[in-house]
């Protein structure tokens, strides 16, 4: 339907209100085609109704012919019905009828229709003369837009894209167009010869006018002093992520992600570097405007809107106290429309290990292994006797049979199989490809007084783990009520169920089994306790055979309320209050014959746990703009109260296994325990944001905030911050037009409160002893008190800069940050003399700096074809400046340096491995064997010794984070895929592999399977990489190896169907199918499990699914 | 709280506003008063001797513990260190060759005692305030304190016997502190002795306790005796022995005692000393202190791993020559579990030494009670009804020769059948739990830290140590005419005949690396007794005579903690 300046952006009608009349109201409505002759009159045109608007009559006779037409919209008004008699006439018949008894009259020139008030047509002539026809259509990743304003520059002249995106516009030779619409990135385009546009837009996550949620209110992008990133979720391209968390992962440059590959389980977020030592360093998640203290896997991904990540002090500073880590606020989608939309999504898919899989040893292997093993201890004695040459070498193990072989397997289980000549892959058992689905249902809707979303969803999936399995329940109700002009309010209800019932097979015993096990596959039912009679080897089905209920529910309950005081104006005032109420109960029973019920025939064990919460929030909020000053304050009263407690109790010796866990009383031992916590938070804020004409902006803030978990003499802390901001490009003295340039610079300090509650307290612990058979409870001390024990604080500067070019077709931001973190919270390594290891302790100073990139583009944008990419880049370095304030400069204990990283590993340098060559030539170390690690002796003594032969050998942090994401659009059809890197290199991102060589372990290395990622050294192998068996080292460490990897981490291809092919079907309004895939590949030089867990696959899941509205 | 950080502007008045509406007041320090929901602190708990009877169990319970529970527990694993036993299944996994400051396996002792010399201070502290109420008699103040101190004397004995120099440390810690350094040892042997003679007279004589477990006179003594061999100090150690043996009705056994079952159908007062459950008898006169075990008490009954470490992994023997298995164990659910209830499940972590299964019984193998096949299983059987070999002996030449028949000898003897300690260690047909492994190992029977038989052991020794060797016969006798054994010449007394009879008799009860280490033989016996077939003599070196202090101390104290000789 055409429409006439039915305007969104309010900033151009005001100018439109007062400029005059008489030129630019021809740019009202206008439309058209190429001249038909002058028969025009004539030209046929077919109409599906015979009662519409004249604005769709016009509308009609553009589409269908090459005619513009052109008229004042205050002289004609196109809402008036009118009903026409035919359904196929020819133009002039039309316009007759609907202009019947009216004052209108039209003129049809070969080019264009005029439609005048008699004798008015003075002027409207040139124009429509001038006047040169553009079609085109507005797309975006997902096919058309509907709605979107295309504005001629310099004048009024518009029009607003119909229900397939298309449009057509009278322009002037050599015009701009400005084309945008809310949540897009506005485009410009100049007019040349072409007549036939396509405007491929972009979505809103860079968009300036856009609002981000800044913390206790919002703010326009473009006034932000901050650095904050918006990461828009409902606009994006499918990705069937399970968890919000895993929706985050490449998505932002500072944003470190690490994966895990169980079911359910939550991506770990961190933000920007270390600050602490041992402190958490979680960030704080905030959930519309609420602390939100539940789990993240409690969150429909499909509720939320979009998150925004608050990454430098003083975007942070509004959580003071607990924004150290930065903060995450994630914000659930709202009604938009009058009419309810009702929205469908549904997939359904499998998913397995990643690419990387560890081997370990077969059962050949494994038995070679004791063979070798024994072999290996002889040739010790030998070495031992400083050889010079191999003349006295002892021969290797006769092993010209089988049975040879077999009688090194430590049990006659092992030794039969061998000789059976069975194999059991283990790792493979206990795996499986899972199925996952996912279905959700939401109506939302927005009315002048309320808006409202409900939504329903339902998540199962299967882990990589037999029986690790997870279903999710989400409800949400979300209601806005506009009350009074002065009074709205609100109430959000979220409840989650979440099922993690069922113990998975053991990964951890299935990389110890041994393949030359007994086993029966085949019979349901059947599994055992432990393998060839070894303790240590424990059958690793058998856990699917305890009986376990998982269930856990989330109640997150928040009012609010919010007052327009009415005589202040600009005062408002806002209520929140939120609960949350988490409920757990974990029963299990262990058969008498499964680990864990073994030791007294039988085990139930029930464990209900409560976890409590309430917040208030105060807000008032006072916001005015005075010509071209602007300024609002904030200032909020906030007080939180987190309890819970658990119960464990265990029932033990059950002469029946029939009620499982639900009748303790038939056991005959029972023992119980309980725990009960409770902890407080309160704060202050005020914040004030000043404005000037949009081009220089200024943000203040200050936080006091306590909370109870410190001691007793520090629980506050006052943390201020102040930012500002600079728009260059709207300055004057700019050059350039078509760029955006915005330079922030920030201080700010944030305080860390990533302790657990009593820790500054000291405790006893609590046992148990008997004298003569009579229990009795003992107690010792557990910890150490530390009454000073108070606030981490972090201090730190942010320099950013915004950025679009190319008319926002290349948009970014690039931030250079530096902190110092003082009063650090340590978990301090005490001497065990003090009869403690550590206490939790405000120590020293770390600093932190890094940059962050992120690039945003639209490469090809043609009629057919787009092609946007993203890209980010991160890098962080920090350095312990100061330990114990007391000038020491090292931490052993922790491996600590002033002038380090925390990460820094201090360690042997492992230079090989020692070789027989080493030994006869008499240039091995005393007390040192061939096939023993070779590390470098620092100080030239000819031994390896932990004080004079450790040094810093490398780095556990990343040394940078990379990710580039592209959507690819071609007609309906749409990928989208990222890669997402953290590379090391220069010795970082190391991490100690014990996968490469065998257990050092004398003990463990013959009782369990052991890797086979790499060969173990024997005098015929002579690696210089993996250590022998029997290795027996003074001095051993793990095998360090660079983590690095490029991973394809998101792979989405849509369709999405064509509204008007929909719209036949009467019910749809859009319909989208997508197959999407995760961790798709990983190339990485790490060997063994995935390099970003290390000891475990992650998933890689490939899902189809549907996406559609009413 | 003070909330004047933002001055007198619209603000504030916000700030009113919302304390009013908010129904809490900011600047009330209560709504952050931190109050702990479900622990105890000394500061609330020791203050009352209610609490600090909860303390001093504490203190009973960690030692337990410590001495015989987990892979390294000190009385089993240390003395696999020393002459008499060698890890069986691995004979060359651990030894000297792996004694470095870094290895993580030889931790224990350190950190362990100085948490009970921490957990000791702690609980001296209250009991020395005169605040701390619920005292019955100044008597029962001197008494827990003896006991708060007995216990910090035990541990200093330990470390000084391992590490020599060790920091001294008197009182609890409540602020971190890094910087210890080594205290000389004769400073620490003072503070032992003074605070042993304080327990001696303090605590209760012995019948008088508490509860049975608690510490007596006699233990303290018994204790001081030792203390004083390990400083040289050898008239004061048989002065403090003297008075264990003779002030306190103490005796050795007899006659048969207690509810033994004969289960292997001979038995003697021997094998009733270490029969379950009569550790803690009173007509048991032998007893001077005794760890409590206690089955089935969650949390409470700790558990003893000996028969798990002593034992020969005999149901890895495999086949018999026959093809048949050697022993299908018990009978359970119609399966049968491989395990054998009376030899329970051991993995043979401590296989003794040729000196102690032989050279030391040589010259009285029949009449010395101790070497009785019920207190000593040297024989086993195979267990098959199915098999022609079924309760016939366990002979490996059954098999034929090493040669051709594909075993291996070694494991044979070190790991899957050898002499076995039962009587002491074992705990035949007490299956408390798992019975599908026939207790999996362990056992809730009471062990003996002292023993009269060990009090006239030490003041023999004291007596070879000055001279006085008929003395020494004398009292050695004691201890072997019990036995039944025959009565040691004055002429044929020497340390190392000393050291053979502590082995007779305390074989899995001493604390043997300390006892070699006091009479200067651990290098000596070591090198001579101990032939582990992979590292004879535990390839020990002269420098590891004493241990090396763990390199996380050092690390932790800054370097300010100075290692011992030969370990950098």
């Amino acid at each position: 339907m055409l429409q006439f300046f039915n305007v969104q952006n309010q900033s151009i009608k005001c100018p439109f209100r007062i400029t005059k009349i008489s030129f630019f109201l021809l740019f009202a409505c206008i439309v058209q085609l190429l001249a038909v002759g002058t028969e025009g009159q004539n030209t046929v045109i077919k109409l599906e109704t015979d009662v519409l608007s004249i604005g769709q009559l016009i509308n009609q006779i553009e589409q269908q012919t090459d005619y513009l037409v052109v008229f004042r919209n205050q002289e004609v008004n196109i809402n008036r019905m009118v009903a026409l008699r035919k359904k196929s006439e020819k133009i002039g018949f039309y316009l007759d009828e609907a202009f019947e008894s009216t004052d209108i009259v039209y003129e049809i020139n070969n080019k264009y229709i005029l439609l005048y008030k008699k004798n008015n047509e003075a002027g409207l002539k040139e124009i429509a003369q001038q006047g040169k026809k553009i079609t085109g259509v507005v797309m975006d990743a997902f096919g058309p837009v509907i709605g979107a304003n295309i504005m001629e520059i310099g004048n009024m002249n518009g029009v607003i894209s119909d229900s397939e995106g298309r449009f057509v516009l009278s322009v002037s030779p050599g015009a701009t167009l400005r084309i945008s619409y809310i949540g897009y990135v506005s485009q410009e385009i100049k007019i040349t010869d072409q007549t036939s546009y396509t405007i491929t837009l972009k979505e809103d996550t860079e968009t300036l006018e856009e609002v981000v949620v800044v913390g206790y209110g919002t703010m326009k992008k473009k006034d932000l002093t901050g650095a904050v990133k918006r990461v828009n979720l409902e606009n994006s391209p499918a990705i069937a992520s399970t968890n919000l968390s895993q929706a985050l992962v490449g998505s932002t440059a500072g944003l470190n992600t690490a994966q895990s590959g169980y079911a359910g389980d939550n991506v770990s977020l961190s933000i920007r570097g270390n600050n602490s030592f041992s402190a958490s360093q979680s960030p704080l998640i905030v959930l519309d405007g609420i602390i939100y203290n539940g789990s993240m896997s409690d969150i429909n991904v499909n509720d939320v809107s979009s998150i925004d990540i608050l990454k430098d002090a003083s975007a942070a500073a509004v959580y003071g106290s607990r924004s150290a880590n930065g903060v995450i606020l994630v914000t659930t989608k709202k009604g938009k429309a009058d009419k309810p939309t009702v929205s469908f999504n549904m997939s359904v898919g499998t998913q397995g290990a990643s690419n990387h899989k560890a081997e370990y040893m077969n059962a050949e292997e494994y038995t070679m292994r004791l063979v070798d093993y024994a072999y290996q201890q002889n040739l010790r004695t030998w070495y031992k006797t400083n050889p010079t040459s191999d003349i006295g070498r002892p021969a290797y193990t006769d092993i010209s049979s089988k049975e040879a072989k077999a009688y090194y397997l430590r049990s006659q289980e092992e030794k039969d199989n061998y000789l059976l000549g069975s194999d059991i892959d283990w790792i493979d058992k206990v795996m499986q490809n899972g199925w996952t689905q996912d279905y959700n249902l939401g109506v939302s809707g927005n009315s002048e007084n309320v808006n409202y979303y409900l939504s329903g969803a339902y998540h199962n999936e299967e882990g990589l783990l037999k029986n690790d399995q997870f279903t999710r329940y989400t409800f949400n109700a979300k209601v806005d009520t506009k009350i009074t002009d002065w009074l709205k309010l609100g109430a959000n209800v979220n409840y989650s169920h979440r099922d993690y019932s069922g113990i998975s097979a053991s990964f951890d015993y299935a990389t110890k089994a041994s393949p030359l096990a007994t086993y029966d596959f085949e019979t349901p039912g059947y599994y055992r306790t432990e393998f060839a009679m070894e303790s240590a080897m424990k059958d690793p089905l058998q856990y699917l055979f305890i009986d376990n209920s998982d269930l856990r529910n989330t109640l997150f309950l928040t009012m609010t309320g919010r007052v327009d005081v009415p005589f202040i104006k600009g005062l408002s005032y806002d209520f929140n209050y939120s609960t949350t109420r988490y409920h757990r109960d974990n029963n299990s029973f262990y058969p008498s014959d499964v680990d864990g019920g073994f030791i007294n025939n039988g085990k139930a064990v029930k464990v209900p746990e409560n976890v409590n919460s309430y917040l208030f929030n105060h807000i008032f909020a006072y916001q005015r703009a005075f010509g071209d000053h602007s300024l609002n304050a904030t200032f909020v009263y906030t007080t939180e109260k987190r309890w819970g407690d658990t119960t464990m109790a265990t029932a033990e010796s059950f002469d029946t296994d029939n009620l499982s866990y639900n009748n303790l009383s038939l056991g005959t031992l029972f023992s119980e325990e309980s725990s009960a916590w409770q902890e407080t938070n309160l704060g202050l804020m005020g914040r004030i944001s000043y404005n000037y004409k949009s081009r220089y902006l200024l943000t203040g803030t200050v936080r006091r905030d306590g909370y109870s978990g410190f001691g007793i003499n520090n629980k506050y802390v006052t943390l201020p911050s102040a930012s500002i901001g600079w728009v260059i490009s709207e300055e004057n003295f700019n050059p350039f037009k078509d760029t955006y340039l915005k330079l922030r610079l920030s201080y700010g300090q944030n305080g860390n409160q990533g302790i657990d509650r009593y820790v500054s307290l000291a405790k006893l612990g609590i046992g148990a002893y008997n004298y003569d058979d009579e229990m009795v409870i003992s107690v010792y001390p557990s910890s150490m008190a530390n009454k000073d024990l108070k606030w981490e604080r972090t201090s730190s500067w942010n320099l950013g800069l915004d950025f679009g070019f190319l008319n926002q077709r290349l948009t970014g931001s690039f931030e250079v940050y530096k902190s110092h973190t003082k009063d650090v919270l340590v978990k301090r390594t005490l001497p065990n003399v003090t009869g403690y290891s550590n206490v939790w302790a405000n120590l020293g100073g770390i600093d932190n700096k890094g940059v962050e990139v992120e690039l945003n583009s639209v490469n090809i944008q043609n009629r057919n074809f787009s092609w946007l990419s993203g890209f980010t880049f991160s890098l962080n370095r920090d350095k312990i400046t100061d330990l114990y304030g007391d000038g020491s400069t090292q931490d052993l204990a922790n491996g600590w340096f002033v002038g380090e990283s925390i990460g820094a590993v201090y360690s042997y340098e492992m230079l090989g491995i020692w070789q027989e060559e080493d030994l006869f030539s008499g240039n091995i170390y005393d007390g040192w064997y061939p096939g023993q690690q070779k590390f470098a002796d620092l100080n030239k003594d000819g031994k390896i010794d932990a004080e004079h032969d450790r040094k810093i050998i490398g780095n556990t942090n990343p040394s940078c984070r990379l990710s580039f994401s592209n959507t690819l659009t071609w007609k309906n059809w749409s990928l989208y895929f990222i890669l997402n890197s953290m590379l090391g290199g220069g010795g970082y991102y190391i991490s100690g592999n014990g996968l490469l060589t065998p257990e050092n372990s004398s003990d463990y290395v013959i009782r369990l399977n052991q890797p086979s990622v790499r060969d173990y050294w024997t005098p015929e192998n002579h690696s210089n990489e993996s250590g022998t068996l029997f290795r027996n080292q003074q001095v051993s460490t793990n095998i360090y190896q660079n983590r690095g990897f490029a991973r394809l981490q998101d792979v989405s291809l849509m369709y999405t169907f064509d509204k008007k092919l929909l719209r036949k079907t009467g019910v749809l309004g859009s319909l989208q199918l997508f197959l999407t895939g995760k961790n798709l590949y990983t190339f990485t030089g790490w060997e063994g499990w995935d390099p970003e867990y290390t000891s475990f696959p992650l998933t890689r899941s490939l899902q189809f699914g549907i996406k559609l509205t009413l | 709280m003070k909330c004047n950080f933002i001055s007198n502007t619209l603000l504030s008045k916000c700030v009113a506003v919302a304390f009013l509406l908010g129904g809490l007041s900011g600047c009330n320090s209560d709504f952050l008063k931190e109050t702990p929901l479900d622990f105890l602190s000394s500061e609330n708990t020791y203050t009352e001797v209610s609490g600090i009877k909860l303390g001093i169990n504490g203190l009973h319970s960690s030692l337990r513990d410590d001495l015989y529970y987990g892979g390294d527990a000190i009385v089993y694993f240390y003395s696999t260190m020393a002459d008499v036993s060698y890890n069986g299944e691995n004979p060359g996994g651990v030894t000297y060759d792996v004694m470095t400051p870094s290895n993580s396996l030889f931790y224990k002792l350190w950190n362990n005692m100085y948490k009970l010399i921490s957990r000791s201070n702690e609980l001296l502290l209250y009991i020395d305030d005169e605040r701390t109420t619920g005292w019955e008699s100044a008597e029962q103040q001197a008494a827990y304190k003896g006991e708060a101190l007995f216990f910090r004397a035990y541990a200093y004995r330990l470390l000084t016997s391992f590490y020599g120099d060790v920091p001294l440390l008197l009182e609890a810690v409540s602020t971190p502190e890094t910087e210890y350094v080594r205290t000389p040892l004769e400073k620490v042997y003072a503070q032992i002795e003074n605070d042993l003679l304080f327990a001696a007279q303090h605590l209760p004589d012995p019948g008088k306790e508490e509860k049975k477990g608690r510490v007596t006179k006699g233990a303290a003594y018994h204790l001081l005796a030792e203390v004083y061999l390990q400083d040289g100090k050898y008239a004061e150690a048989i002065e403090a022995s003297t008075h264990v043996i003779n002030d306190f009705g103490y005796r050795l056994m007899t006659d048969r005692f207690g509810s033994t079952k004969d289960v292997f159908g001979t038995g003697d007062v021997f094998l009733d000393l270490f029969a379950y459950g009569n550790q803690n008898l009173n007509e048991n006169k032998e007893a001077i202190w005794v760890g409590q075990f206690g089955a089935n008490l969650s949390g409470g009954g700790g558990q003893n791993n000996g028969p798990r470490r002593h034992g020969p992994r005999y149901y890895s023997l495999g086949k018999d020559p026959a093809g048949y298995a050697c022993i299908l164990g018990e009978l359970i659910d119609g399966k049968y579990t491989g395990y054998s209830d009376t030899l329970s499940r051991p993995v043979s972590w401590s296989r003794p030494t040729y000196h102690v299964t032989h050279e030391v019984w040589a010259s009285d193998w029949m009449n010395d009670i101790r070497n009785a096949p019920h207190n000593i299983k040297r024989t086993y059987y195979f267990q098959n009804p199915a098999s022609p070999y079924n309760g016939k002996v366990i002979d490996f030449s059954l098999w034929g020769s090493y040669e051709t028949n594909g075993r291996n000898q070694m494991k044979d003897t070190c790991n899957f059948i050898y002499p076995y300690w039962i009587g002491k260690v074992g705990d035949p047909c007490h299956i408390q739990a798992e019975p599908l492994r026939s207790g999996a190992g362990y056992t809730w029977k009471d062990c003996y830290y002292m023993r009269l038989a060990e009090t006239y052991l030490n003041r023999a020794e004291a007596y070879i140590q000055l001279g006085e060797m008929q003395k020494a016969a004398d009292d050695i006798n004691v201890v072997r005419s019990r036995a039944n054994a025959k009565p040691v010449a004055v002429g044929d007394v020497s340390i190392d005949y000393l050291l053979d009879e502590r082995i007779r008799e305390l074989f899995t009860e001493e604390l043997r690396d300390v006892v070699l280490r006091r009479t200067g033989k651990f290098l000596e016996c070591l090198r001579k007794n101990n032939d582990n077939p992979q590292a004879p003599g535990m390839n020990v070196k002269d420098h590891n005579i004493l241990w090396p202090i763990p390199q996380t101390e050092i690390d932790a104290t800054g370097g300010a903690l100075i290692q011992n000789p030969g370990y950098n």
